[in-house]
């Protein structure tokens, strides 16, 4: 039967309407964030070019974008990975959160090593922290086959309260009475790129990571199996390949991913690990995720913008005083409305496998 | 005209102009924020640091800028901001960011900055502290003196090595002091906003016979002040004068409001005396107090008023330290 609609659908005009959409979702939610900027009794006018302003005017605050940029896009990528692969995993924020804690420990502990050897041991830690804590969740679906995203979830908590205890009880100096470990030796640190900015190794290192996931999974052959698993176990499994080893690798690199967000955070700008050391980049990397259709080329824009919200709440909070909660429902609209366009037009398009792009 | 009259005048014009600009540059308002770990909607702690800061901008001609709900991750970015935005003085409301504001501090020596409740100062952080313990031991008076059951509460936020040596210490002492028979249940909430698990630990203590207990818990101390009339026992209140929530219930508050530190920090910036350094400031530089409740004061026991106010002398006068304070716990062996 001749497939009438696809024709249409690859029309031109109607992919230049695929690409506005998300513009379109991110004008209608500033729109709305107006309106709730008017009733809080600012002018929404002067709020939001105080926020531009303050953000491109200002070397030093667009600087702090990258900090909130680098652990987004590896919470991001490894919610993304992980999907890819079928694995739901929504706990990110709590392999971050281990992921830092080990490698709080290589960073501490570990004294009298080079920086080019220092951090990719305490980058490799990390990796290794948030891995061992998704492998839990993972090892719990594939042997009880218990769903993922509870435990997950519920991982985090668990992480997040341990980590509170282990820096209160173990981390902290003895005669300090502050709930905070030691600070990692210099040679963990991060260099700067361009000094007196924010923006440091860590940038290149995410960017960096992106390109090698994406040619993981698109251009390699395990990686084809991997998104073949994740698109349809069944037939994957009829065609040979073995789903428990692709499943467990996900869920190894994704919860590393994480892992890996703690860890830059640790050497990029915290230094040492407090008891509420992420304001939930783990969470916020999902939407990320889910925004950028998991495409690891997408994500680098979606993190990008959630960071630019992030200093500009703040910058419009310290400005005019909009209270942060405005600027937190403007992000959650953003993306509602983005991931609802989404829908909207995979339902004109005849390419529905599972919902997954 | 001659040209020496075109000179004079051209002179008394730029004179004039430079006199201007210089004045004006000279009232330039000072630029004043303060970073608060939680929402200023926050009783107690928050709201009393946000109400300095108003408080300031009413008496000073200052400007304002604050941010709320500031977590350590994102402390050091909220600094930086107003650094870039050109803020003279920057208070961090929160003893636990010492070390991050430290660190940006350094990147910023021409910025002052001022921390409550912090321990380690620089040359351009000025920290000032209450105690944490004066006010808390006189509560702990109070609630030895007010129990007929011998057993009090205390209700902490987080079980931190300062709840213990500080606040626990020192409520526990002034406690038995007044009353040695006196027994003192110390729970942590965990943090400064969870109410429902406040009011359960509050419904707990009561159930094991605490007749008097004191909250230093942020949000939660107006639920547990609740809980306590529902109970029909009596009431300690922290930080600020809470008496209004349940007049019958509120013996007395140990007062130790966040708002006359971060006002006393802007009143020296403005008056230009602000030095880096570490200041404790307790009862007796008026930063903390014990008041009764007026209309129960014919409940108090028999001089027990006075009993209290003896204590209070002895901490003005530094009769009674805090490192004899937990002597005197440890020599009787009992944990803090």
């Amino acid at each position: 039967m001749f497939d009438f609609r696809s024709s249409i659908i690859n029309q031109k005009k109607y992919k230049v309407f695929y690409a506005i959409i998300p513009f379109l979702a991110l004008f209608i939610a500033l729109f709305i964030g107006g309106v709730l900027i008017f009733f809080a009794g600012i002018n929404p006018w002067k709020a939001y070019s105080y926020m531009l302003q303050s953000i491109f005017g200002n070397i030093r605050l667009f600087s702090e974008v990258f900090t909130h940029f680098v652990p987004l896009v590896f919470c991001a990528l490894s919610f993304a990975v992980a999907y890819k692969g079928g694995f739901f995993n929504v706990g990110g924020e709590g392999q971050l959160y281990f992921g830092a804690l080990t490698a709080t420990l290589a960073g501490v502990y570990i004294q009298g090593l080079p920086a080019f050897m220092h951090i990719p041991l305490v980058l490799l830690t990390g990796f290794i922290g948030g891995a061992f804590w998704c492998w839990i969740a993972g090892i719990l679906k594939i042997k009880l086959g218990a769903d993922e995203i509870l435990n997950t979830i519920m991982l985090s908590y668990l992480a997040i309260l341990l980590i509170n205890f282990i820096v209160m009880y173990f981390l902290k100096p003895a005669n300090s009475y502050i709930s905070q470990s030691e600070k990692i030796a210099k040679s963990a640190y991060f260099p700067k790129l361009i000094p007196h900015t924010q923006i440091n190794l860590g940038v290149i290192l995410s960017l960096l990571t992106v390109i090698i996931i994406y040619y993981f999974l698109y251009r390699s052959p395990y990686g084809y199996q991997i998104r073949a698993i994740g698109e349809n176990s069944d037939a994957a499994n009829y065609a040979g390949m073995n789903i428990l080893k692709g499943t467990m690798t996900v869920i190894i690199i994704s919860g590393g991913l994480a892992g890996l967000a703690g860890a830059s955070m640790l050497m990029g700008t915290q230094y040492r690990l407090t008891p509420a050391f992420s304001p939930g980049y783990g969470f916020e990397g999902i939407g990320a995720a889910v925004m950028a259709r998991n495409n690891p080329w997408g994500i680098i824009l979606t993190a990008f913008l959630f960071a630019l919200l992030r200093v500009g709440a703040g910058a419009m909070q310290r400005g005019v005083g909009v209270p942060l909660p405005i600027s937190w429902t403007i992000e959650g609209i953003i993306m509602i409305l983005i991931t609802g366009s989404e829908y909207l037009s995979n339902k004109f398009s005849t390419n529905l496998i599972g919902g997954r792009a | 005209m001659k040209k020496s009259k075109v000179f004079l005048r051209v002179f008394v014009l730029a004179f004039a102009i430079l006199m201007i600009f210089s004045t004006l540059a000279m009232t330039a308002p000072l630029k004043i924020a303060i970073i608060l770990p939680h929402a200023i909607t926050s009783e107690g702690w928050t709201k009393s640091g946000f109400d300095g800061l108003m408080k300031a901008k009413e008496d000073f001609d200052i400007e304002t800028s604050y941010q709320e709900n500031v977590s350590e991750g994102e402390l050091k970015g909220a600094l930086r901001g107003y650094i870039a935005e050109g803020y003279d003085l920057i208070i961090v409301h929160e003893m636990g960011y010492n070390d991050p504001t430290l660190e940006v501090a350094e990147e910023s020596p021409d910025t002052m900055f001022a921390i409550t409740y912090g321990f380690k100062a620089a040359d351009n952080v000025a920290v000032t502290s209450g105690t944490n313990w004066q006010a808390n031991s006189l509560a702990g008076a109070v609630a030895g003196l007010m129990t007929k059951s011998n057993k009090v509460g205390f209700i902490i936020s987080n079980d931190s090595p300062v709840a213990h040596n500080f606040l626990n210490a020192g409520f526990i002492y002034g406690a038995k002091r007044i009353n040695p028979e006196a027994e003192v249940v110390t729970t942590f909430v965990g943090s400064w906003s969870d109410v429902v698990k406040g009011k359960e630990l509050a419904k707990a203590m009561i159930k094991q016979g605490v007749d008097v207990i004191y909250s230093q818990c942020g949000v939660v101390n107006r639920a547990v002040i609740e809980v306590c009339e529902e109970a029909g026992i009596w009431a300690i209140g922290a930080v600020e004068d809470m008496s209004y929530v349940a007049p019958q219930t509120v013996i007395a508050n140990a007062l130790a409001p966040t708002e006359y530190l971060v006002y006393g920090v802007i009143k020296e910036m403005v008056e230009g005396t602000l030095k880096g350094g570490r200041v404790v400031k307790g009862i007796k530089d008026g930063a903390e107090e014990i008041t009764f409740n007026p209309l129960l004061k014919d409940k108090l026991p028999e001089n027990g008023e006075e009993k209290v106010m003896k204590l209070r002398q002895e901490i003005v006068d530094g009769d009674i330290t805090l490192e004899q304070m937990k002597e005197e716990l440890k020599k009787q062996n009992i944990k803090f």
